[in-house]
């Protein structure tokens, strides 16, 4: 268990909340690259996550940013591109210097803030989050247990998936071929669809048998709470995260702020 | 300790107030959907690169269908908004979009929410799921602003991105109330039949 591991969930949500709104709002290049190596540096050495379990987990995040970077300088308005050097031409495209820059921002915006969620979710069992969120936060417990109980049916689901395979199987169904994507959806999804509803169903009534949700009080048997260190990290995170933006600042790297990005 | 384990009254709650069962089968339709959406959301990419980022919003609808299924197989204010989060929180593990992924799909159950709140949730017909579906595309497009700056795509390719995931929307809609029809059909839920008895508006 590392330093992030132990930490409470909910001081790891209000950490990274303030930067990933404020990296919302920039558009330039400099700040969310400033705010990718620094977390990226955080969750590495904090959290003990392998390299190669963390390069895993980014490869599907940096092809949608990669996709915004190639894209967007071939579809940007012509407001944003006047002005600026043209790069190059091909037919009937044209790229321009600050089109290229707009991709970029906008893919490395989205990169930081996703990486910035990284820090949570590869250091955070979700059953502990939501456990702190009936305990600190106040969410209704019915709602809450009732959540934990149908995580619990995640792997049953993925059983259910194989039995229907199988099923198909016996009866000499492969389930090949693009064409018939319609017949194969409605083959797959309502017999799962339908037997995890109706273990729904059995989970309520037994749930109600043993008088789920008859008190208002409610005891716990694991308890969730902050602790001095949980205080010290959010206030460190904010710190530093002020830190950066201000260094930004002085060095003129930190551009403008925009909300809807309609400012060209 | 010993205050906790006191004797107290047991709660009394109105009839339209969510009970056990209707939790758990909200939250068992935004799980059984989670993986639907976790490979919507990996099929989008080559889609994206094929059909650019205006045709292939396309699929936006599907992400409304376990907010649009709940609210029409349960009828209560929020069925949405939860199915929607508990398959965002199902989602946190695996989804390459991570925390931005749940709140986007809270935002998704609000913005399914929306349109049925303007009728008090009194209204269920298909054609109604269809335009709630629209909305809540629209409003979800709306809403990726801040993050992408779409205002800085050219006006055709705004428009064009927001009417393909109005229709997006609309095949959402027809679909969820397809499968909301037939879980009824297949006799589960008896409890909610009356969903299907009465097609415009709730007893």
């Amino acid at each position: 268990m590392s330093y992030l591991h132990r930490l409470n969930p909910l001081s790891k949500l209000l950490a990274i909340g303030p930067p990933a709104i404020f990296l919302a709002l920039t558009t330039n290049v400099w700040t969310p690259l400033l705010f990718i190596n620094l977390t990226i540096g955080i969750t590495l050495m904090l959290g003990r996550i392998p390299l190669m379990r963390y390069a895993k987990v980014c490869a599907p995040m940096l092809l949608i940013v990669l996709g915004f970077i190639l894209l967007y300088p071939l579809l940007v308005s012509d407001r944003i591109n006047e002005g600026s050097e043209l790069l190059f031409s091909f037919g009937f495209v044209d790229v321009y210097e600050s089109g290229v820059l707009f991709g970029l921002a906008t893919g490395l915006r989205l990169l930081a803030m996703l990486v910035l969620s990284l820090l949570f979710t590869l250091t955070t069992d979700t059953a502990d989050l939501i456990r702190a969120l009936i305990q600190q936060w106040r969410v209704n417990y019915r709602f809450g247990f009732g959540t934990l109980a149908v995580l619990r049916f995640i792997p049953i689901l993925m059983q259910q998936f194989q039995l229907v395979k199988m099923a198909h199987q016996v009866r000499g169904y492969t389930g090949k071929g693009s064409r018939r994507i319609m017949e194969r959806t409605q083959r797959y999804a309502l017999p799962l669809l339908s037997s995890s509803l109706r273990h729904a169903e059995r989970m309520a009534y037994s749930m109600d048998s043993r008088a789920f949700g008859a008190y208002r009080t409610r005891t716990y048997f694991r308890r969730s709470s902050m602790a001095r260190q949980d205080y010290i990290f959010i206030g460190s995170f904010w710190i530093g995260s002020t830190l950066a933006v201000l260094i930004l600042f002085h060095f003129d790297m930190l551009g403008k702020l925009s909300l809807f990005k309609t400012y060209h | 300790m010993e205050k906790d384990l006191a004797y107290s009254k047991p709660v009394q709650r109105r009839r339209a107030a969510w009970n056990t069962k209707d939790i758990l089968i909200t939250g068992m339709i935004g799980v059984v959907f989670a993986f639907v959406l976790l490979a919507v959301t990996f099929a989008y990419f080559p889609l994206a690169a094929i059909l650019g980022p205006a045709y292939s919003r396309i699929t936006d609808g599907i992400f409304m269908i376990p907010g649009l299924m709940a609210l029409y197989l349960i009828r209560k204010p929020g069925a949405a908004l939860v199915s929607m989060t508990i398959g965002g929180l199902v989602m946190l593990p695996f989804s390459p979009y991570g925390l931005i992924g749940i709140v986007w799909a809270a935002l998704a159950g609000l913005e399914c929410e929306v349109p049925f709140l303007a009728v008090l949730y009194r209204k269920y017909s298909t054609l109604f799921l269809m335009i709630s579906g629209s909305v809540a595309t629209i409003l979800s497009t709306l809403l990726e602003y801040p993050l992408y700056g779409h205002a800085a795509l050219s006006i055709g390719v705004q428009i064009t991105m927001l009417v393909v995931s109005a229709v997006g929307g609309a095949i959402g809609g027809i679909l969820s109330k397809l499968l909301a029809e037939s879980m009824l059909k297949l006799g589960l839920l008896a409890d909610y039949r009356r969903s299907s008895l009465d097609h415009t508006y709730r007893k």
